[in-house]
């Protein structure tokens, strides 16, 4: 379905992944980024970088997966981190105030270089 | 009904008679067995001692005989003698030395060489044998052999004597007998006396019995009347004791119910005197809580419009509990609603409050009444001896505390009150944020018992709710309070009322700030009735349909984009508006409809403007979404989510509402009109943001 999301993952390293995601971050979508997430986590991945650029819509569950998912890395000894947000999905994290909750960085190089990658 | 059928009962009587009876006749026989055994062995052994005797006696008296000629002649008629002791002639005789028999009873056997039985053997004894003596025996008869002696001293012969020995079965068979015969009578008398003297016992469990029934009928006051001194007189006692406890007990219920009952009306119209939270007043955002606690109090927090745009806030403290503080509460929230546009002091109006009011001596009222000015943002109150209000400035973080000498409503009679109160006037600007409350919440012990929560704390839980508006101040004091005092459920009642003064948006466009006050009232469609705010959407007709399925939500964004003003908003403002209302879609799919795949919403955009299809461009963009479905009614949850709490986080819930409430003006659920559930969001785009309104 058109709608579907669109994840693309990036390997850099052996624990680190760079998921690029695209289309729209609603309920059902974000199930399947979470899961996509659970599994690297799993798979012994501690870090991972969500690149938002193509995101043209974001729901209340998907930012909530991305908050509940920021905590899940962070649990497990890693991070969650956000780049390169959409004028829509950095609308909704400056209005609740999210940033502060949530790892955010310009690139996907300022992020690597943030875990040493 | 039919009465159920009783069910077999096994009788006592019958069962105690019956195991008596066994149990004796066991006895008895087991007795009879033992003591017939013992009269076996006691009575062998008389007879061999009597054998024994007659034996030594007929050597002695033979002695003499058998030196003589004829000893038969004088042996014969003493052994025919014996046989009336019974003695078994046959075996019975004297012999000499020869074994030749000497006297016998028979005089034929005379000469003849004497012989024992074949099967004659030695038997064991206990009686003494002296030398030469012998003990034998076969099936029938016992011999004891004694020797004869010479008046010398030497043996010249040996006498036997025999018994039959049936003689001891005889004797024992006789015995047994009339033993057998005594306990057949006793028996006989068991079976006849011991079932009636069991149910002569047992006659009180009828008279008991008769008492559970009518206890069970619910019948408390006729005791059991029971005369016995045994346990069942004792549990006849224990039962009329019961009795007389669950009349009490039944008595106390029914006043319980009562008084929950009253206490669950008191509630109920305490309650509907309450207003609904989160009001929308012009100039300001005003919400409230109110907690009752276990027993119904007697607070009141109240927000209504006044003549002029102004506001009218009002929180009160009645000291009476239970229904009577209820009636007072209520007979006070209607009073006030009927003077308030009578008196535009407040002062004058709790002073004449005070005049209406029926109150008895010892009952007052602790209220603090406020007049709201959007236009010149200001508050004009009195306080009757309620607790101090607090004022959080926006600009420079301080808090302020207003005290006042005013006495309570009721407290003291003949007029004191007014001399009392007076009119305090407090300049407001935008993003100040007022608090009052009542005693509930400053006086709340924590779990120890020891400290009150203070208005320090209530400052604190102030400061740091106070950029999140009403809402997010009185779910801060909420959890401030809930973690101060614990479990423990609340021993008064706990009200809040918290308002923040928005200041004016300007109505002209353009500008998109706050504008300063003076500016015209606003948003005129926030008073009226829903159903007309949906007629003007249809004529309006800026309109869409979409399916209750979260998968075709997606048509928002093309639709809002048609609406007339929204194609010049910013990608930023156009993705915000776009997930509100998809919010508020999804909501309604997830809840209201469920898993109905056919159910549809319409969604309609009316602009707010003085020419609705001219609206003004860009920035300042302003208006209703209108949403119209037919799902189930249901609860949006209220409480904001708190995410400075990582376990809220994981749960990464509840961000819905949130979002919501920070971009639209005014959120209304209007549920189960004719229509069907109206939902009213009222669009600003100029509306400051979360961010840009934190001062400080």
């Amino acid at each position: 379905m058109a709608d579907d999301i669109q994840i693309t993952e990036i390997e850099s390293g052996a624990h680190a992944r760079v998921l690029r995601i695209s289309g729209r971050l609603d309920a059902k979508n974000a199930q399947a980024l979470v899961g996509r997430c659970h599994e690297l986590r799993d798979r012994g991945t501690t870090n991972v970088i969500v690149n938002l650029k193509e995101i043209s819509f974001v729901a209340s569950s998907g930012i909530g997966s991305l908050l509940a998912l920021t905590e899940t890395f962070k649990d497990a000894n890693g991070a969650l981190r956000l780049v390169e947000l959409s004028s829509a999905v950095s609308s909704v994290v400056e209005i609740l105030n999210l940033g502060q909750f949530l790892e955010i960085a310009a690139t996907e190089d300022e992020a690597l270089a943030a875990i040493g990658v | 009904m039919s009465e159920p059928k009783p069910e077999r009962t096994l009788s006592i009587r019958w069962i105690v008679s019956g195991a008596a009876i066994a149990l004796t006749a066991i006895t008895v026989l087991a007795v009879s067995f033992v003591g017939e055994r013992n009269a076996r062995s006691a009575l062998t052994r008389e007879l061999q001692t009597r054998v024994l005797l007659e034996a030594r006696n007929l050597a002695m008296t033979s002695s003499r005989a058998l030196l003589s000629e004829f000893p038969e002649l004088t042996l014969g008629p003493i052994i025919a003698e014996m046989s009336e002791d019974r003695v078994h002639l046959e075996q019975t005789a004297v012999v000499d030395l020869e074994r030749l028999i000497r006297g016998h009873a028979n005089a034929r056997r005379i000469g003849d060489p004497y012989s024992l039985p074949d099967r004659a053997l030695p038997v064991e004894t206990t009686v003494g044998l002296m030398p030469g003596e012998q003990m034998l025996a076969d099936d029938e008869i016992l011999i004891a052999a004694a020797p004869v002696r010479h008046p010398q001293g030497h043996h010249i012969g040996t006498a036997y004597v025999s018994f039959p020995r049936d003689y001891v079965s005889s004797v024992l068979a006789e015995a047994r007998r009339a033993q057998l015969l005594l306990v057949a009578l006793m028996l006989a008398i068991g079976i006849v006396v011991a079932p009636l003297y069991m149910a002569h016992l047992l006659r009180p469990i009828g008279a008991l019995r008769e008492g559970l029934e009518r206890i069970g009928r619910g019948d408390f006051d006729s005791p059991v009347r029971l005369q016995d001194r045994t346990e069942f007189g004792l549990l006849a006692r224990t039962m009329n004791r019961m009795a007389s406890g669950l009349r009490d007990a039944q008595e106390q219920k029914v006043e319980r119910e009562r008084l929950s009952h009253e206490v669950e009306l008191a509630r109920e119209i305490q309650s509907s005197l309450l207003p609904d939270a989160d009001v929308a007043a012009d100039g300001f955002t005003i919400d409230g809580s109110h907690h009752a606690a276990a027993e119904v109090g007697g607070d009141i927090w109240d927000v209504f419009p006044l003549e002029g745009g102004r506001t009218g806030i009002a929180i009160a403290d009645v000291s009476g509990k239970g229904l009577a503080g209820c009636l007072v509460t209520s007979m006070l929230s209607a009073l006030l609603r009927a003077f308030r546009n009578e008196e535009s002091s407040p002062s004058a109006l709790l002073a004449r409050l005070e005049r209406h009011l029926p109150l008895r001596s010892g009952t007052f009222i602790t209220m603090f009444y406020g007049i709201l000015d959007p236009a010149e943002g200001s508050l004009v109150f009195a306080s009757a001896a309620h607790n101090p209000l607090l004022v959080r400035r926006a600009d420079t973080g301080k808090n302020e505390w207003y005290r006042t000498q005013g006495i309570p409503i009721g407290a003291v009679k003949g007029g004191a009150l007014a001399r009392t109160l007076r009119d305090e006037r407090i300049s407001l600007r935008p993003g100040d944020v007022l608090v009052q409350y009542t005693d509930g919440i400053n006086e709340a012990f924590e779990l120890s018992g020891e400290l009150q929560f203070g208005l320090e704390r209530l400052q604190e839980a102030t400061a740091a709710g106070a950029d999140g508006g009403p809402r997010r101040v009185i779910h801060n004091i909420r959890r401030s309070l809930e973690e101060w005092t614990g479990d423990q459920p609340p021993l008064d009642d706990e009200t809040l009322l918290v308002v923040r003064y928005d200041g004016v948006v300007a109505a002209t466009p353009g500008t998109g700030e706050a504008a300063p006050a003076n500016a015209p009232a606003e948003l005129p469609i926030d008073s009226m009735d829903p159903l007309q705010v949906l007629e003007k959407s249809r004529a309006a007709n800026h309109h869409c349909t979409l399916p209750a399925d979260l998968d075709q939500l997606h048509e928002l964004r093309g639709w809002i984009e048609s609406c007339p003003g929204f194609s010049a908003l910013k990608e930023c403002e156009l993705a915000i508006a776009e997930t509100a209302v998809y919010e508020v879609c999804a909501n309604i799919t997830e809840h209201g409809y469920g898993s109905r795949s056919d159910a549809r919403m319409d969604v309609w955009w009316l602009p707010q403007s003085p020419n609705a299809d001219d609206p003004p461009a860009g920035p300042g963009l302003r208006g209703h979404f209108v949403i119209l479905d037919a799902g189930k009614p249901f609860l949006p949850q209220d409480d904001p989510v708190d995410l400075h709490d990582p376990g809220v986080r994981r749960r990464g819930r509840g961000l819905g509402l949130e979002i919501v409430r920070e971009v639209m003006r005014r959120v209304s659920y209007n549920p189960g009109t004719p229509a069907g559930n109206i939902t009213l969001l009222a669009f600003d785009s100029s509306k400051p943001r979360a961010k840009e309104t934190s001062h400080g």
